[in-house]
Protein backbone atom coordinates (compact mmCIF):
# COMPACT_ATOMS: atom_id res chain seq x y z
CA UNK A 1 0.00 0.00 0.00
CA UNK A 2 1.19 3.50 -0.67
CA UNK A 3 2.08 5.84 2.16
CA UNK A 4 -0.89 7.41 3.86
CA UNK A 5 1.50 9.73 5.56
CA UNK A 6 4.90 10.53 4.10
CA UNK A 7 6.73 8.30 6.53
CA UNK A 8 4.54 5.22 7.02
CA UNK A 9 4.68 2.24 4.67
CA UNK A 10 2.53 -0.79 5.40
CA UNK A 11 0.60 -3.60 3.80
CA UNK A 12 -2.08 -6.06 4.82
CA UNK A 13 -0.23 -9.15 5.98
CA UNK A 14 -3.08 -11.41 6.95
CA UNK A 15 -6.74 -11.85 7.83
CA UNK A 16 -7.78 -14.40 10.45
CA UNK A 17 -11.36 -15.35 11.15
CA UNK A 18 -11.36 -16.11 14.85
CA UNK A 19 -15.02 -16.65 15.57
CA UNK A 20 -18.41 -16.66 13.86
CA UNK A 21 -21.69 -17.57 15.52
CA UNK A 22 -25.31 -17.36 14.43
CA UNK A 23 -28.07 -17.77 17.02
CA UNK A 24 -31.45 -18.16 15.31
CA UNK A 25 -34.10 -16.56 17.54
CA UNK A 26 -37.27 -18.42 18.38
CA UNK A 27 -40.56 -17.03 17.17
CA UNK A 28 -40.81 -14.04 14.82
CA UNK A 29 -37.71 -13.08 12.89
CA UNK A 30 -35.73 -10.12 14.10
CA UNK A 31 -36.67 -6.79 12.58
CA UNK A 32 -33.96 -4.52 13.79
CA UNK A 33 -30.29 -5.24 13.86
CA UNK A 34 -28.09 -3.28 16.19
CA UNK A 35 -24.34 -3.61 16.30
CA UNK A 36 -21.91 -3.65 19.16
CA UNK A 37 -18.53 -3.06 17.55
CA UNK A 38 -15.18 -3.28 19.26
CA UNK A 39 -11.88 -2.33 17.60
CA UNK A 40 -8.72 -3.14 19.46
CA UNK A 41 -5.35 -2.26 17.97
CA UNK A 42 -2.25 -4.16 19.14
CA UNK A 43 1.38 -3.37 18.43
CA UNK A 44 3.78 -6.31 18.25
CA UNK A 45 7.33 -4.99 18.13
CA UNK A 46 9.32 -8.07 17.16
CA UNK A 47 7.41 -9.00 13.99
CA UNK A 48 6.77 -5.25 13.42
CA UNK A 49 3.05 -5.62 12.99
CA UNK A 50 -0.12 -3.81 13.97
CA UNK A 51 -3.14 -6.03 14.50
CA UNK A 52 -6.68 -4.67 14.52
CA UNK A 53 -9.07 -7.07 16.21
CA UNK A 54 -12.65 -6.36 15.18
CA UNK A 55 -15.44 -7.92 17.25
CA UNK A 56 -19.01 -7.40 16.08
CA UNK A 57 -22.12 -8.57 17.91
CA UNK A 58 -25.45 -8.28 16.11
CA UNK A 59 -27.87 -7.60 18.95
CA UNK A 60 -31.55 -6.96 19.65
CA UNK A 61 -33.05 -3.56 20.49
CA UNK A 62 -32.96 -4.30 24.20
CA UNK A 63 -29.35 -5.48 23.82
CA UNK A 64 -30.26 -8.69 25.63
CA UNK A 65 -30.07 -11.06 22.69
CA UNK A 66 -27.06 -11.66 20.49
CA UNK A 67 -28.23 -12.85 17.09
CA UNK A 68 -24.78 -13.35 15.70
CA UNK A 69 -21.20 -12.44 16.27
CA UNK A 70 -17.94 -12.36 14.41
CA UNK A 71 -14.34 -11.73 15.34
CA UNK A 72 -11.67 -10.96 12.75
CA UNK A 73 -7.93 -10.25 13.14
CA UNK A 74 -6.51 -7.87 10.53
CA UNK A 75 -2.71 -7.95 10.57
CA UNK A 76 -0.68 -5.13 9.01
CA UNK A 77 3.04 -5.30 8.36
CA UNK A 78 4.85 -2.01 8.99
CA UNK A 79 7.72 -1.84 6.52
CA UNK A 80 9.61 1.15 7.90
CA UNK A 81 8.90 0.48 11.56
CA UNK A 82 11.84 2.35 13.14
CA UNK A 83 11.36 5.30 10.81
CA UNK A 84 7.59 5.56 11.28
CA UNK A 85 7.28 4.95 15.01
CA UNK A 86 9.31 6.99 17.44
CA UNK A 87 9.70 6.32 21.12
CA UNK A 88 8.36 8.97 23.47
CA UNK A 89 9.73 10.01 26.84
CA UNK A 90 8.02 7.04 28.52
CA UNK A 91 9.63 4.62 26.05
CA UNK A 92 6.27 3.99 24.35
CA UNK A 93 5.90 3.96 20.59
CA UNK A 94 4.03 6.94 19.06
CA UNK A 95 1.68 5.65 16.41
CA UNK A 96 0.43 8.29 13.92
CA UNK A 97 -3.33 8.82 14.49
CA UNK A 98 -4.02 8.89 10.75
CA UNK A 99 -2.49 5.43 10.44
CA UNK A 100 -4.73 4.15 13.23
CA UNK A 101 -7.79 5.61 11.47
CA UNK A 102 -6.77 4.16 8.11
CA UNK A 103 -6.20 0.63 9.34
CA UNK A 104 -9.29 0.86 11.56
CA UNK A 105 -11.44 1.76 8.56
CA UNK A 106 -9.83 -0.89 6.38
CA UNK A 107 -10.37 -3.50 9.08
CA UNK A 108 -14.04 -2.57 9.46
CA UNK A 109 -14.53 -2.86 5.71
CA UNK A 110 -12.79 -6.23 5.62
CA UNK A 111 -14.93 -7.45 8.49
CA UNK A 112 -18.07 -6.16 6.75
CA UNK A 113 -17.25 -8.25 3.70
CA UNK A 114 -16.55 -11.37 5.73
CA UNK A 115 -19.75 -10.84 7.72
CA UNK A 116 -21.81 -10.51 4.59
CA UNK A 117 -20.39 -13.67 3.02
CA UNK A 118 -20.88 -15.69 6.21
CA UNK A 119 -24.37 -14.40 7.05
CA UNK A 120 -25.65 -14.58 3.46
CA UNK A 121 -28.68 -16.84 3.16
CA UNK A 122 -29.41 -16.79 6.89
CA UNK A 123 -31.81 -14.59 8.81
CA UNK A 124 -28.85 -12.21 9.26
CA UNK A 125 -28.60 -11.72 5.52
CA UNK A 126 -29.52 -8.05 5.92
CA UNK A 127 -27.36 -7.41 8.94
CA UNK A 128 -24.93 -5.23 7.04
CA UNK A 129 -22.27 -3.62 9.18
CA UNK A 130 -22.93 0.10 8.85
CA UNK A 131 -20.33 2.56 7.64
CA UNK A 132 -18.46 4.18 10.49
CA UNK A 133 -16.52 7.38 10.00
CA UNK A 134 -13.75 6.81 12.51
CA UNK A 135 -12.14 10.28 12.31
CA UNK A 136 -15.48 11.85 13.20
CA UNK A 137 -15.72 9.91 16.44
CA UNK A 138 -13.54 12.53 18.03
CA UNK A 139 -16.35 15.01 17.65
CA UNK A 140 -18.60 13.07 20.00
CA UNK B 1 4.75 -50.31 -0.93
CA UNK B 2 6.84 -47.84 1.02
CA UNK B 3 8.14 -48.85 4.41
CA UNK B 4 6.72 -46.08 6.58
CA UNK B 5 8.12 -47.24 9.88
CA UNK B 6 10.01 -44.69 11.95
CA UNK B 7 13.44 -45.39 13.37
CA UNK B 8 13.87 -47.85 16.19
CA UNK B 9 14.13 -46.10 19.57
CA UNK B 10 17.42 -46.51 21.35
CA UNK B 11 17.82 -45.91 25.06
CA UNK B 12 21.34 -45.07 26.19
CA UNK B 13 22.53 -45.97 29.65
CA UNK B 14 25.39 -43.46 29.30
CA UNK B 15 23.07 -40.58 28.46
CA UNK B 16 20.61 -41.55 31.18
CA UNK B 17 23.33 -41.59 33.79
CA UNK B 18 24.71 -38.21 32.79
CA UNK B 19 21.27 -36.59 32.78
CA UNK B 20 20.55 -38.06 36.22
CA UNK B 21 23.85 -36.71 37.53
CA UNK B 22 23.04 -33.19 36.37
CA UNK B 23 21.74 -31.09 39.23
CA UNK B 24 18.67 -28.88 38.91
CA UNK B 25 20.88 -25.82 39.18
CA UNK B 26 23.09 -26.98 36.33
CA UNK B 27 20.05 -27.75 34.17
CA UNK B 28 18.59 -24.32 34.85
CA UNK B 29 21.91 -22.63 34.09
CA UNK B 30 22.19 -24.37 30.72
CA UNK B 31 18.55 -23.59 29.95
CA UNK B 32 18.95 -19.91 30.82
CA UNK B 33 22.08 -19.51 28.71
CA UNK B 34 20.36 -21.07 25.71
CA UNK B 35 17.19 -19.06 26.30
CA UNK B 36 19.15 -15.83 26.30
CA UNK B 37 21.10 -16.86 23.20
CA UNK B 38 17.86 -17.69 21.38
CA UNK B 39 16.28 -14.41 22.42
CA UNK B 40 19.34 -12.48 21.28
CA UNK B 41 19.25 -14.20 17.90
CA UNK B 42 15.57 -13.35 17.50
CA UNK B 43 16.11 -9.72 18.49
CA UNK B 44 18.94 -9.30 15.98
CA UNK B 45 16.75 -10.86 13.28
CA UNK B 46 13.81 -8.61 14.19
CA UNK B 47 16.00 -5.54 13.77
CA UNK B 48 17.25 -6.95 10.45
CA UNK B 49 20.81 -6.42 11.56
CA UNK B 50 23.68 -8.61 10.45
CA UNK B 51 25.92 -10.05 13.17
CA UNK B 52 28.58 -7.55 12.15
CA UNK B 53 26.16 -4.62 12.53
CA UNK B 54 25.11 -5.79 15.97
CA UNK B 55 28.77 -6.35 16.89
CA UNK B 56 29.53 -2.75 15.93
CA UNK B 57 26.64 -1.47 18.08
CA UNK B 58 27.94 -3.20 21.18
CA UNK B 59 31.61 -2.70 20.40
CA UNK B 60 32.51 -6.36 19.97
CA UNK B 61 33.93 -8.54 17.21
CA UNK B 62 31.66 -10.77 15.09
CA UNK B 63 33.34 -13.86 16.51
CA UNK B 64 32.43 -12.67 20.00
CA UNK B 65 28.80 -12.38 18.88
CA UNK B 66 28.93 -15.92 17.48
CA UNK B 67 30.04 -17.04 20.91
CA UNK B 68 27.21 -15.07 22.55
CA UNK B 69 24.70 -16.79 20.30
CA UNK B 70 26.08 -20.28 20.84
CA UNK B 71 24.28 -20.85 24.12
CA UNK B 72 27.49 -21.26 26.08
CA UNK B 73 28.06 -17.70 27.26
CA UNK B 74 27.71 -16.76 30.91
CA UNK B 75 26.86 -13.05 30.58
CA UNK B 76 27.73 -10.47 33.22
CA UNK B 77 25.10 -7.96 34.23
CA UNK B 78 27.19 -5.21 32.67
CA UNK B 79 27.21 -6.95 29.31
CA UNK B 80 23.45 -7.56 29.55
CA UNK B 81 22.97 -3.88 30.23
CA UNK B 82 24.93 -2.94 27.10
CA UNK B 83 22.95 -5.45 25.03
CA UNK B 84 19.58 -4.27 26.34
CA UNK B 85 20.43 -0.65 25.55
CA UNK B 86 21.32 -1.60 21.99
CA UNK B 87 17.74 -2.91 21.60
CA UNK B 88 16.01 -0.18 23.63
CA UNK B 89 14.82 -2.80 26.10
CA UNK B 90 15.15 -3.33 29.81
CA UNK B 91 17.39 -6.17 30.99
CA UNK B 92 14.26 -8.01 32.14
CA UNK B 93 12.79 -7.83 28.65
CA UNK B 94 15.84 -9.66 27.29
CA UNK B 95 14.59 -12.79 29.01
CA UNK B 96 11.00 -12.64 27.89
CA UNK B 97 9.47 -11.81 24.56
CA UNK B 98 7.20 -8.81 25.07
CA UNK B 99 3.50 -9.38 24.49
CA UNK B 100 1.66 -7.30 21.93
CA UNK B 101 0.71 -3.95 23.45
CA UNK B 102 -2.83 -2.68 23.15
CA UNK B 103 -2.46 0.84 21.89
CA UNK B 104 -6.06 1.68 21.02
CA UNK B 105 -9.49 0.35 21.91
CA UNK B 106 -12.78 1.70 20.56
CA UNK B 107 -16.20 0.36 21.43
CA UNK B 108 -19.22 1.45 19.40
CA UNK B 109 -22.90 0.74 19.80
CA UNK B 110 -24.79 1.34 16.58
CA UNK B 111 -28.56 1.30 17.04
CA UNK B 112 -31.12 1.00 14.27
CA UNK B 113 -33.59 3.88 14.52
CA UNK B 114 -35.85 3.08 11.59
CA UNK B 115 -36.62 -0.10 9.72
CA UNK B 116 -39.31 -1.77 7.68
CA UNK B 117 -40.48 -5.35 8.13
CA UNK B 118 -38.56 -7.86 6.03
CA UNK B 119 -40.89 -10.61 4.77
CA UNK B 120 -39.05 -13.76 5.78
CA UNK B 121 -40.03 -15.93 2.83
CA UNK B 122 -39.48 -13.38 0.07
CA UNK B 123 -36.32 -13.63 -1.89
CA UNK B 124 -33.92 -10.98 -0.87
CA UNK B 125 -31.64 -9.04 -3.12
CA UNK B 126 -34.13 -8.44 -5.94
CA UNK B 127 -32.86 -5.54 -7.97
CA UNK B 128 -34.21 -3.53 -10.86
CA UNK B 129 -32.34 -1.11 -13.00
CA UNK B 130 -34.18 1.87 -14.45
CA UNK B 131 -32.49 2.16 -17.80
CA UNK B 132 -33.82 5.67 -18.54
CA UNK B 133 -32.72 7.35 -15.41
CA UNK B 134 -29.86 5.08 -14.61
CA UNK B 135 -30.99 4.68 -11.02
CA UNK B 136 -30.66 1.47 -9.12
CA UNK B 137 -33.52 0.17 -7.00
CA UNK B 138 -33.28 -2.54 -4.49
CA UNK B 139 -35.88 -4.06 -2.23
CA UNK B 140 -33.43 -4.05 0.64
CA UNK B 141 -35.29 -1.98 3.20
CA UNK B 142 -33.41 1.11 4.14
CA UNK B 143 -32.13 1.08 7.70
CA UNK B 144 -30.92 4.26 9.27
CA UNK B 145 -28.44 4.01 12.06
CA UNK B 146 -27.32 6.29 14.75
CA UNK B 147 -24.13 6.11 16.72
CA UNK B 148 -25.67 6.24 20.15
CA UNK B 149 -22.82 5.48 22.52
CA UNK B 150 -19.17 4.79 22.27
CA UNK B 151 -16.08 4.70 24.34
CA UNK B 152 -12.55 5.35 23.19
CA UNK B 153 -10.04 3.80 25.53
CA UNK B 154 -6.36 4.46 24.84
CA UNK B 155 -3.93 2.14 26.64
CA UNK C 1 29.50 -50.42 5.41
CA UNK C 2 26.09 -51.22 6.88
CA UNK C 3 24.47 -49.10 9.52
CA UNK C 4 21.21 -48.35 11.29
CA UNK C 5 19.73 -44.96 12.13
CA UNK C 6 18.13 -45.03 15.58
CA UNK C 7 16.21 -42.41 17.52
CA UNK C 8 17.74 -41.42 20.87
CA UNK C 9 14.91 -41.78 23.33
CA UNK C 10 16.22 -39.59 26.13
CA UNK C 11 17.32 -36.69 23.95
CA UNK C 12 14.52 -36.45 21.38
CA UNK C 13 11.68 -34.12 22.21
CA UNK C 14 8.98 -31.91 20.81
CA UNK C 15 11.42 -29.39 19.35
CA UNK C 16 13.82 -31.72 17.62
CA UNK C 17 14.21 -35.43 16.87
CA UNK C 18 17.72 -36.60 17.70
CA UNK C 19 19.16 -39.70 16.06
CA UNK C 20 22.47 -41.47 16.06
CA UNK C 21 23.96 -44.31 14.04
CA UNK C 22 24.85 -47.89 14.90
CA UNK C 23 27.60 -49.18 12.63
CA UNK C 24 27.31 -52.80 11.45
CA UNK C 25 25.90 -54.78 14.38
CA UNK C 26 27.56 -52.97 17.24
CA UNK C 27 25.75 -52.51 20.52
CA UNK C 28 26.32 -48.81 20.90
CA UNK C 29 25.67 -45.79 18.74
CA UNK C 30 28.39 -43.44 17.55
CA UNK C 31 27.23 -40.96 20.18
CA UNK C 32 27.33 -43.58 22.93
CA UNK C 33 30.93 -44.30 21.94
CA UNK C 34 31.79 -40.61 22.05
CA UNK C 35 30.33 -40.34 25.56
CA UNK C 36 32.03 -43.46 26.80
CA UNK C 37 35.42 -42.62 25.29
CA UNK C 38 35.57 -39.11 26.75
CA UNK C 39 33.67 -39.28 30.07
CA UNK C 40 36.73 -40.21 32.11
CA UNK C 41 39.09 -37.49 30.87
CA UNK C 42 36.49 -34.76 30.23
CA UNK C 43 33.47 -35.53 32.45
CA UNK C 44 32.17 -31.96 32.78
CA UNK C 45 32.36 -31.25 29.09
CA UNK C 46 30.62 -34.50 28.15
CA UNK C 47 27.87 -33.80 30.69
CA UNK C 48 27.43 -30.30 29.25
CA UNK C 49 27.19 -31.67 25.70
CA UNK C 50 24.54 -34.21 26.71
CA UNK C 51 22.52 -31.56 28.53
CA UNK C 52 22.75 -29.10 25.64
CA UNK C 53 21.45 -31.79 23.30
CA UNK C 54 18.64 -32.51 25.73
CA UNK C 55 17.68 -28.83 25.70
CA UNK C 56 17.85 -28.78 21.90
CA UNK C 57 15.52 -31.76 21.68
CA UNK C 58 13.01 -30.56 24.26
CA UNK C 59 13.11 -26.76 24.38
CA UNK C 60 14.87 -25.00 21.55
CA UNK C 61 15.26 -27.09 18.43
CA UNK C 62 18.49 -27.49 16.52
CA UNK C 63 18.91 -23.79 15.76
CA UNK C 64 21.90 -22.90 13.59
CA UNK C 65 23.40 -20.73 16.30
CA UNK C 66 24.12 -23.81 18.46
CA UNK C 67 26.35 -25.40 15.83
CA UNK C 68 29.53 -24.81 13.91
CA UNK C 69 28.25 -25.29 10.42
CA UNK C 70 30.06 -26.48 7.32
CA UNK C 71 32.42 -28.88 9.05
CA UNK C 72 32.08 -31.34 6.21
CA UNK C 73 31.84 -30.79 2.47
CA UNK C 74 29.53 -28.08 1.08
CA UNK C 75 25.86 -28.94 1.37
CA UNK C 76 26.21 -32.23 3.25
CA UNK C 77 24.88 -30.81 6.53
CA UNK C 78 27.82 -32.10 8.54
CA UNK C 79 28.52 -29.77 11.44
CA UNK C 80 29.73 -29.78 15.03
CA UNK C 81 28.05 -28.79 18.23
CA UNK C 82 29.46 -25.33 19.05
CA UNK C 83 32.59 -25.55 21.15
CA UNK C 84 34.62 -22.65 22.48
CA UNK C 85 38.35 -22.24 21.96
CA UNK C 86 39.18 -23.57 25.38
CA UNK C 87 36.85 -26.57 25.10
CA UNK C 88 38.65 -29.87 24.74
CA UNK C 89 36.14 -31.87 22.70
CA UNK C 90 34.55 -31.71 19.28
CA UNK C 91 31.35 -33.66 18.54
CA UNK C 92 30.09 -34.11 14.96
CA UNK C 93 26.54 -34.36 13.67
CA UNK C 94 24.43 -33.97 10.56
CA UNK C 95 21.87 -31.19 10.83
CA UNK C 96 18.69 -31.32 8.77
CA UNK C 97 17.10 -28.00 9.69
CA UNK C 98 16.08 -27.23 13.24
CA UNK C 99 13.87 -30.29 13.72
CA UNK C 100 16.21 -33.20 13.07
CA UNK C 101 19.84 -34.03 13.76
CA UNK C 102 21.91 -37.20 13.56
CA UNK C 103 24.67 -37.39 16.17
CA UNK C 104 28.00 -38.89 15.31
CA UNK C 105 31.22 -39.32 17.17
CA UNK C 106 34.03 -36.94 17.88
CA UNK C 107 36.99 -36.60 20.15
CA UNK C 108 39.56 -34.37 21.76
CA UNK C 109 40.73 -31.45 19.65
CA UNK C 110 44.44 -30.83 20.11
CA UNK C 111 45.12 -27.10 20.58
CA UNK C 112 47.73 -26.99 17.85
CA UNK C 113 45.40 -28.03 15.01
CA UNK C 114 43.24 -25.70 12.98
CA UNK C 115 41.18 -28.27 11.08
CA UNK C 116 40.02 -31.86 11.64
CA UNK C 117 42.14 -33.05 8.77
CA UNK C 118 45.17 -32.52 10.99
CA UNK C 119 44.09 -35.01 13.67
CA UNK C 120 43.64 -38.74 12.99
CA UNK C 121 40.75 -39.32 15.37
CA UNK C 122 38.78 -36.23 14.34
CA UNK C 123 39.48 -36.98 10.69
CA UNK C 124 38.11 -40.51 11.07
CA UNK C 125 34.93 -39.31 12.82
CA UNK C 126 34.32 -36.39 10.45
CA UNK C 127 34.86 -38.51 7.35
CA UNK C 128 32.50 -41.16 8.71
CA UNK C 129 29.75 -38.54 9.13
CA UNK C 130 30.45 -37.16 5.64
CA UNK C 131 30.11 -40.67 4.22
CA UNK C 132 26.89 -41.36 6.16
CA UNK C 133 25.45 -38.02 5.07
CA UNK C 134 26.17 -38.76 1.41
CA UNK C 135 24.70 -42.25 1.67
CA UNK C 136 21.51 -40.98 3.29
CA UNK C 137 21.22 -38.27 0.63
CA UNK C 138 21.54 -40.88 -2.11
CA UNK C 139 18.88 -43.06 -0.50
CA UNK C 140 16.58 -40.04 -0.14
CA UNK C 141 16.96 -39.34 -3.84
CA UNK C 142 16.05 -42.98 -4.52
CA UNK C 143 13.02 -42.70 -2.20
CA UNK C 144 14.31 -45.35 0.14
CA UNK C 145 14.53 -42.91 3.03
CA UNK C 146 12.11 -40.02 3.25
CA UNK C 147 10.67 -37.39 5.61
CA UNK C 148 7.52 -37.68 7.64
CA UNK C 149 4.78 -35.25 6.57
CA UNK C 150 5.59 -32.85 9.39
CA UNK C 151 9.28 -32.92 8.52
CA UNK C 152 10.39 -34.05 11.98
CA UNK C 153 11.19 -37.71 11.41
CA UNK C 154 12.96 -40.00 9.00
CA UNK C 155 10.97 -42.91 7.62
CA UNK C 156 11.68 -45.78 5.33
CA UNK C 157 14.56 -48.20 5.25
CA UNK C 158 16.66 -46.98 8.15
CA UNK C 159 18.61 -50.20 8.62
CA UNK C 160 20.99 -50.30 5.70
CA UNK C 161 22.34 -53.78 5.01
CA UNK C 162 23.10 -53.73 1.33
CA UNK C 163 26.30 -51.73 1.33
CA UNK C 164 29.57 -53.37 0.48
CA UNK C 165 32.28 -53.53 3.15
Amino acid sequence: MENIEPKTEYHLKGIELIRCTINTPEGAPALNFNFSISLQTQLDVMPRTLTVIVNVDVISDDQKNVFGSISVNNVYQIINFEEAFKLDAQNQYEIPPKLLEAIGSTSLSTTRGIMYSLFKGTFLNNALLPLVDLPKLKQY
Amino acid sequence: MKNSKPARKHSSAFVNQLLAETSDVEKAQINNRMTLATRLDDLIAAKRWSKSEFAAKVGKSPSEITKWLSGTQNFTIDTLTEISLAFNLSVGELFAAPRPKIINHIHLLVKAIKSEPIPFNESVGKKTIDSTSGTFNSNYPAQNFSLSTFSNAQS
Amino acid sequence: MNYEIVELDELSGSKSTIYSVIIEDEEYTLFDSFVEENSVDHPDEVKLIVNKLYQIGHNFGAREQFFKLAEGKPGDGVCALYDEEDNKLRQYCIRYGSALIILGGGGPKPPQIRAWQQDDKLKKEAELMIWISRDIMKRMQDGEIYWSKDGTRLLGNLKISDNEE
